[in-house]
Order: structure tokens, then C-alpha cells, then sequence
């Protein structure tokens, strides 16, 4: 580490202390939760979670934006889940990312006819480009049944990134404080808060990561994933995970702004869920980091 | 026949009028006989009680001067006028004469009291009925009391020895204006055949079983009658036979049952018969006389509604008993439909004063206490109805092999709308029987269970007990769930009932709990074979015993693959709710 430049910005310190003290009293926060295992635990099934077997986190854009000019993502996700004629996930989001940071707002909808979990997540998150950079997030989750009152309530989180540069290699180390601070309609629901963890390892386009998730209850969930560039307009990501064994795999394609994506999931006992989603990229976006 | 009737009589009639002028001096010729009377009809009496005479001569008799009184028991020789004979009025040789509906003057009253006819002044019968103290009152000893629906019969038509005990019976078969007993006569008994089911469901097999008694006083012959079952025909009115067996042999005073069977007809109401007829051409009956001829009527449905049996409270659990009623179409007024259980009359729903429609689709909860099950349930006014005329009070106990009762509704003309049988052992916590699907059969067993509610019904909600949809084929799914959503009230869930299809049927099965990303919480099956269709139970718990949160979860079954048998699977999604205070 002593031949690594730590390329922190103004203030880059600050943040760091604050990441770090967010993410230990977070990681606190989340040891004393109860089991990771509820409503709302699916969040995120577009093509670009499916790759990285990440049903559970908000996922990466396969096609990021680095630029300096401001510009607007927005897209729209479907996903069918375990062949079950009417159990799917449509999710539609949309973002403003510039140069400091992005604004972005998602919802989604999981469920059958008669029994829906909906979510709309409005997320802050400052620059990748920054050595440290802090997202804050809130999300408003809603369970609904025929035949009973609808249940729901606030959830609030937030992450952490460092990132660091080895010679042509870029590090980034996230953790996560996910549904920390919770209002009482979800607490009765039983959702809890987790520890995410994530290093992302990227050189020359591709990115190679390892994420986790740490219950309460020390359920984890490791994941590994690969992400690769193909001819400049199309990327594709591959992931293998535990707890549940599963493979995955998303292909991205853009043309001009537009990205067109699909993906699928398979788990060892059987269960599939396949995704897929069109987008409109910002103007800055590009298939290389 | 007729003849023998006309013959004996005359003979007898002298010896049996000097034994009556001993027991009675105030008999004169016993010319005109009392022959049969119905003081206690079933129901409202009027119109329906008659008195019979019997002219027992060989020439017909003027029945002008002729009258009718009936005595008092309580006051001796208060005796009230009931039928005046006119000029015009005669009674046929060896035959019957019928006073009857609004031929009668006045009511006549159940016993002790008694009845006389009387000419000129002269007592030509009498006949003294009941607990009777004053010997005014009868000849010789006083006939038994007959119950209600039930008539006095003379035993043998026109012969009187003097003593009502002697001469008279109870009698179930009312036979107003024909003889009582004559050489030969076939009746299908008062009660009427019976179906069974009472409401059929498409494929099922109908049986109509109907007693016949011989009440003549020669035996009939082994396939000398026939029974047919016949249906009416609802565009023309024809009658159509849909069965018939030939009838054995019956002595006199004894019963036979015949049972018809045939498939369930189109699904509605259907008007039927069972009638019996001679199997060839009658030997010896007068013209227009059929004495094994008998017809008696019957109502069938197919396929319950449109108020259909939802839920049974036959059990007192604290709100007394109650049923709830599916509306399968819409009702302009629940007052056109009875409750009644196998043996009683129908009990009108009590709708209020105006009429109440009721909408399809819409619960309605009809109980003996309906104050009580609105406390009991918290249920609004509106849910909850009595009915009119006293609870027709379900049993809890079964008597032999039978079921232990049928709740029954019944549409405005007395057919049926569903008719359920139960039996006692369906209930073990004391909790309704709940209909797991509106499209099952009414009187299967496997239609009805008792409810998992902690309150132990449901009455005007949904019930706790459903029915996966109808049986997969073998292509289909591996497992249907019997409801959408797992609720839990005060800790205690509604277990949902998981069943293996026939696509199942002789495969291993794994079936699994899941979250909606995959992870496994519960092993419900591990590999067992299913050599049928099979249910099993998930009670919202993992596999450590832990209650899993509200959300949605997967139940996925893997049939395993064997020697021949490829691996497939299917999964059923499934909603936890959140617990709901008691």
C-alpha cells in the first residue's frame, strides 16, 4: 500500500472519517437486526442484477457515465420470476447524473395479481470519479394483499465508496448501511437492515468484483462478478453466487443512447428468472471506464 | 272387487247393527257408516280436514236430511253442526262420500271429542276419538287419537261391530273418497319419494327412492307394477321417463322401496315424478279404476343455486347455530328462500318488511341468534338475518350410519335451491364447516372443512378453508395452493393446503419454501412418492420453526427424475401476510 497514491480529492479526508464512521455504526446497526428475510428483499431484477446474481441490491449500469456533462438515464425493466405465470418484477427509473454526483429515482413492483411488493427508491450519490464518495438513499416500500390493509413504511440507508488506483488498476471498496433507519410500519414487516460489501477490481473496461451481504442473523450471501467489454458497444457481465447457488449472466447493448439489455439467473434447484430492459443512456455514457 | 265390498257388508251390517244397538240404543239403521275423518291435517286445518262416509248398500242412499256433528269432549252432549246433506246430495252403492273443504260448517277438533251423522233425528254412526270419559261419546270403547297428518280410518270399509277401538285405526295414507282398504291398492307412501342427491351436480347419478305400500288386503304380485321415474320436459310440459324397474312382490300392510337411478339433468330446477302403473293391462278392475296406479311428485336441482350453502355453524360455539349463503346470481328477495334441516318445514328467511335483494356474489348470514353472531363476529346488521317461524335446529350427533343432518334452501315453491348433508364428525374443534369451492358438489364430503379460523367460522367474510382450483391433468402444474394468502390471527395461522396434483401422481416430490430470490426456508416434502393425489399443509414457518415475515414466497415441487421419468417442476406463489391482532 505504500506505493499506492490515494488520489482523494478536497476534502477527500473528511470523507473518509465520515465513511468510516457511517459504515461502523451501520455494520452495528445491522448485527442486531433480525434475519435477513422478508418483504422487499427483492429489489432489483433487470438485466444488470440478473448478471451480477444480485436480485437483492440495486445494481451497477453496465453502461456507466464518467463524463463531465450532465445527462439523464431513464429506463424501464421486465422481469419474470420462476416461471410462474404472473409473478414478475417491473421496475422503470430515472436519473440525473452529472459531474459532482447523480440524483436518481426508481420504482418497482414484484407480485401476482392480488399480492404486490412495490418500492420507489430516490437515491444522492456523489461522484464515482471522487476518492471517497457517500450515497444517501430513502425508500418508501408498500405490501399490499387482497383482503387486508395495506402495510408499508420508510426505509433510509446509505453507502460508502473508497477508491483507490494501483498503477492501471482501479479499486474500489463499497460498504453499505441498507435500511438502517426504518419506520415502525416496516419494522413490522420484519425488514431489517444489512452490511453490503463490495471490491471492484477494474482495468481496461472489465471489472471483476466480489460482493456480499451480511445479515443479522450472519446469513452472507458472496457473489462473484465479471464484467467485459465486447467491440465497444456491448457489455456483458457473468456472476456466480451462494446461498442460493446460482449463475447469471446480462448482455448489454447500446446503440447510440439507447441500451438494450437482457439477462437470466439460474439456481441450482431449478428456479430461473430471465429480465430484460431498454434504456436511454446520458450523452456522456461510454462502454469504458 | 267392488263386489266383495258390496256383499259383505250387508250381511255383516245386520249382526254388526244388533251389537251395536247394544252397546249404543241410539243407533238406528246403520244404513251410512262413518268411514274416515282428518281432524289434524299437516299445517293450517282449514280446507284441508274431511270426513268420509260410506254408504255400505247395494242401492245408492239420499243423503238428503243427513247431518254432520261434531261433539264436544270437554261438554257430553254439546254436539255442533258440521255438514247438512241436501236434496241432491246421494251416495253412490259401496262407495265412499266425501265432505270435505268448504263443505264443512265448521272446524273439527282434535281429540278427545267425536263426530256422528245423524238422520231425522236418529244417530246413524258415531264415533268417539281420544281420552274420552263420557260413553256418549263413542260406541263401545273410543278410538285411538290420530296425530297430526295423520287420518281415522275405518278398518275394513263399511263393517262396524260397535266398538270404535275396534273398528278404527291410525292411519299415515290418507285415502279421502275411496275405500281404505280395498282388495288391491298400491300407494306411494304420504311422505313422497326422495332424492339423492337432493341437489346433483353434473356426472353425478341421481336416485330417486320412493316407498310403496300395499294397503289393499290381497298381495301383489312380484312384476304385476312398475315404477318409472320421469322428469318434465321445461319447454313443452311432456313428462319424459328417465328410469323404471319392475316391482316385486308386497303383502298387505307392508312397504317396498324402490330406488330409480339415472344421470344428473341439465344444470337448473327440475320438476319429477315417480309413478307406479300396472305392468300389463289390469285383470279385474272396474273401468277407470287402476288400483296400482299412484303418482307422486319431487323437485331436483342441479348444481346448487342461486343461494348456495357457503358455511355451517351446526355446532353452538358460543354465537349459537348459523349458516352463510353464497349468492350465485343476483336475488330481488331473500325472503323467497327457507332453512329447513332434513325433517323440518321450511323456515321463510326473515328479510324485514320490504324485500331484500341481494347481489351475486354477496355473503349473507342467516342465524337462529343473529344478535349474537353480530357480537360474536363484529358483523354489520345488514350481514345477519333470523327466519321466521322458530330455528329448524341442526343435530350434532348421527344415529346409525347416517349423515347427522341436511341444511337445505329452498326456493319460494318448496324446490330446492342446496341441500347439504353433514356429518358431526366433519366438525372436531366445534368450528363451521366451511365450503372449500363453490363448484364442488354439495353433499360431497370432500366439499366441506372445518374451519381454521381461531373464532371458528367466518361467517360474512371469506372463508378460511378453500380449494385449490380443479385437478390438473397430467401435463399440468405439480401443486395448486388452496389460497393466495397465509394469515395469521393473534400467533395463530391459517395453514394453507398445498396439493400434488395428478401430474404428480407416482413421483417423488421435493417441495420447497422459498423467498423471492431463491433461498430455501422450508422443506415441506423430501422426496416422498405420491401414489395419489396427496395435500399437505404449510403453516407460514421455516424451517426452525420460526414464523417467516410478511411477503411473497414460492412454494416450487421438483418431481425427481427416475427410470423413464424426467425431472420437472412447478411453483405456486404465495403471499404472507402481516399478523393481525386478535
Amino acid at each position: 500500500m505504500t506505493r499506492a497514491s490515494l488520489r482523494a480529492g478536497c476534502g477527500g479526508s473528511l470523507r473518509v472519517l465520515a465513511a468510516a464512521l457511517v459504515a461502523t455504526v451501520l455494520l452495528g446497526a445491522g448485527l442486531r437486526a433480525s434475519p435477513v428475510m422478508a418483504a422487499f428483499e427483492l429489489r432489483d431484477a433487470s438485466p444488470a442484477a440478473l448478471g451480477a446474481v444480485s436480485m437483492d441490491l440495486e445494481s451497477e449500469p453496465m453502461f456507466d457515465a464518467i463524463g463531465p456533462r450532465a445527462g439523464i438515464r431513464v429506463g424501464a425493466s421486465h422481469a419474470a420470476l420462476y416461471q410462474i405465470e404472473g409473478l414478475a418484477q417491473e421496475r422503470a427509473w430515472i436519473g440525473v447524473e452529472g459531474r459532482r454526483g447523480s440524483l436518481s429515482f426508481a420504482c418497482s413492483r414484484v407480485g401476482v395479481e392480488g399480492a404486490t411488493e412495490s418500492s420507489a427508491r430516490l437515491a444522492l450519490r456523489e461522484s464515482r470519479a471522487q476518492a471517497v464518495a457517500l450515497e444517501l438513499d430513502a425508500e418508501r416500500l408498500d405490501l399490499a394483499l387482497d383482503g387486508e390493509p395495506r402495510e408499508g413504511g420508510w426505509a433510509f440507508g446509505g453507502w460508502a465508496r473508497a477508491r483507490f488506483s494501483l498503477s492501471r488498476l482501479d479499486i474500489e471498496v463499497d460498504v453499505a448501511a441498507d435500511r438502517v433507519l426504518r419506520s415502525n410500519g416496516l419494522a413490522r414487516l420484519s425488514v431489517s437492515p444489512s452490511v453490503p460489501v463490495a471490491i471492484r477490481l477494474r482495468s481496461g473496461g472489465a471489472t471483476a468484483a466480489w460482493v456480499d451481504r451480511w445479515g443479522g442473523d450472519g446469513r452472507r450471501s458472496p457473489r462473484i462478478v465479471l464484467e467485459m467489454p465486447i467491440a465497444g458497444a456491448a457489455r456483458l457481465r457473468l456472476g456466480r453466487g451462494e446461498a442460493p447457488e446460482r449463475i447469471g449472466a446480462a448482455l448489454a447493448v447500446r446503440l447510440r443512447r439507447i441500451e438494450v439489455s437482457a439477462g437470466r439467473i439460474d439456481q441450482s434447484d431449478g428456479g430461473v428468472v430471465t429480465g430484460a430492459s431498454v434504456g436511454l443512456l446520458p450523452a456522456s455514457s461510454g462502454g469504458i471506464r | 272387487m267392488p263386489r266383495q265390498i258390496r256383499r259383505a257388508p250387508r250381511g255383516v251390517s245386520l249382526a254388526l247393527a244388533c251389537a251395536s244397538c247394544l252397546s249404543c240404543a241410539a243407533l238406528a239403521n246403520a244404513d251410512l257408516l262413518l268411514n274416515e275423518i282428518l281432524y289434524d291435517p299437516l299445517g293450517a286445518d282449514e280446507g284441508q280436514e274431511f270426513v268420509e262416509l260410506w254408504n255400505p248398500d247395494s242401492t245408492a242412499a239420499s243423503l238428503d236430511g243427513v247431518v254432520l256433528e261434531a261433539g264436544d269432549g270437554a261438554r257430553p252432549g254439546s254436539w255442533t253442526l258440521v255438514w247438512r246433506g241436501a236434496a241432491g246430495n246421494a251416495a253412490a252403492p259401496g262407495a265412499a262420500f266425501l265432505i270435505a273443504g268448504d263443505a264443512l260448517l265448521a272446524a273439527l277438533q282434535n281429540g278427545p271429542d267425536a263426530v256422528r251423522i245423524v238422520r231425522n233425528g236418529a244417530v246413524l254412526d258415531l264415533l268417539g276419538y281420544g281420552d274420552l270419559e263420557s260413553a256418549t261419546l263413542y260406541k263401545g270403547a273410543p278410538a285411538p287419537d290420530a296425530g297430526s297428518g295423520q287420518s281415522l280410518a275405518r278398518l275394513r270399509d263399511g263393517v262396524d261391530t260397535g266398538v270404535n277401538r275396534d273398528d278404527w285405526a291410525v292411519e299415515g295414507e290418507l285415502t279421502p273418497g275411496a275405500a281404505n282398504h280395498p282388495d288391491v291398492r298400491l300407494r306411494i307412501s304420504g311422505s313422497g319419494p326422495s332424492a339423492t342427491p337432493e341437489v346433483s351436480w353434473p356426472g353425478e347419478t341421481v336416485e330417486l327412492r320412493a316407498s310403496v305400500r300395499n294397503s289393499g288386503r290381497l298381495p301383489i304380485g312380484g312384476g304385476r307394477w312398475t315404477a318409472v321415474a320421469e322428469l318434465r320436459d321445461a319447454a313443452d310440459g311432456a313428462w319424459a321417463s328417465v328410469g323404471s324397474t319392475p316391482g316385486g312382490s308386497v303383502m298387505p300392510a307392508e312397504s317396498a322401496t324402490v330406488a330409480l337411478s339415472f344421470p344428473a339433468p341439465a344444470p337448473g330446477s327440475h320438476s319429477g315424478r315417480v309413478r307406479t302403473c300396472d305392468s300389463g293391462p289390469p285383470p279385474s278392475a272396474a273401468p277407470g279404476e287402476l288400483p296400482l296406479a299412484d303418482t307422486a311428485a319431487v323437485w331436483l336441482r342441479v348444481i346448487a343455486g342461486p343461494a348456495v350453502v357457503n358455511e355451517i355453524a351446526f355446532r353452538d360455539a358460543g354465537a349459537g347455530e348459523w349458516i352463510e349463503l353464497w349468492f350465485r346470481d343476483r336475488v330481488e328477495d331473500v325472503g323467497e328462500f327457507s332453512i329447513a334441516d332434513a325433517v323440518s318445514p321450511p323456515h321463510p328467511i326473515d328479510r324485514g318488511a320490504l324485500p331484500r335483494a341481494s347481489g351475486a356474489g354477496s355473503l349473507l348470514v342467516v342465524a337462529k341468534d343473529p344478535a349474537l353472531v353480530r357480537a360474536a363476529f363484529g358483523l354489520a346488521d345488514s350481514v345477519v338475518v333470523g327466519v321466521i317461524g322458530g330455528w329448524p335446529s341442526f343435530n350434532d350427533s348421527e344415529s346409525g350410519g347416517a349423515p347427522a343432518d341436511r341444511v337445505r334452501v329452498l326456493e319460494a315453491g318448496g324446490a330446492p335451491c342446496d341441500a347439504v348433508p353433514y356429518r358431526a364428525e366433519s366438525s372436531v374443534r366445534g368450528g363451521s364447516l366451511e365450503r372449500l369451492s363453490i363448484d364442488l358438489p354439495s353433499d360431497a364430503a370432500g366439499t366441506w372443512a372445518e374451519s381454521v379460523d381461531p373464532r371458528r367460522g367466518t361467517p360474512g367474510r371469506e372463508n378460511s378453508m378453500r380449494a385449490p382450483g380443479p385437478m390438473a391433468a397430467a401435463h399440468g402444474p405439480l401443486l395448486t395452493a388452496s389460497a393466495r394468502v397465509l394469515r395469521r390471527h393473534g400467533g395463530v395461522a391459517v395453514p394453507v393446503i398445498l396439493r400434488a396434483t395428478a401430474a404428480a401422481r407416482g413421483r417423488r416430490l421435493t417441495v420447497r419454501v422459498h423467498d423471492l430470490l431463491g433461498r430455501p426456508l422450508r422443506t415441506l416434502v423430501e422426496g416422498q412418492r405420491f401414489v395419489a393425489e396427496g395435500a399437505f399443509l404449510w403453516d407460514g414457518r421455516d424451517d426452525r420453526g420460526v414464523a417467516v415475515p410478511a411477503g411473497l414466497y414460492v412454494i416450487r415441487a421438483e418431481a425427481l427424475p427416475e427410470e423413464g421419468e424426467e425431472a420437472r417442476a412447478s411453483s405456486v406463489p404465495l403471499a404472507v401476510a402481516a399478523e393481525r391482532a386478535r
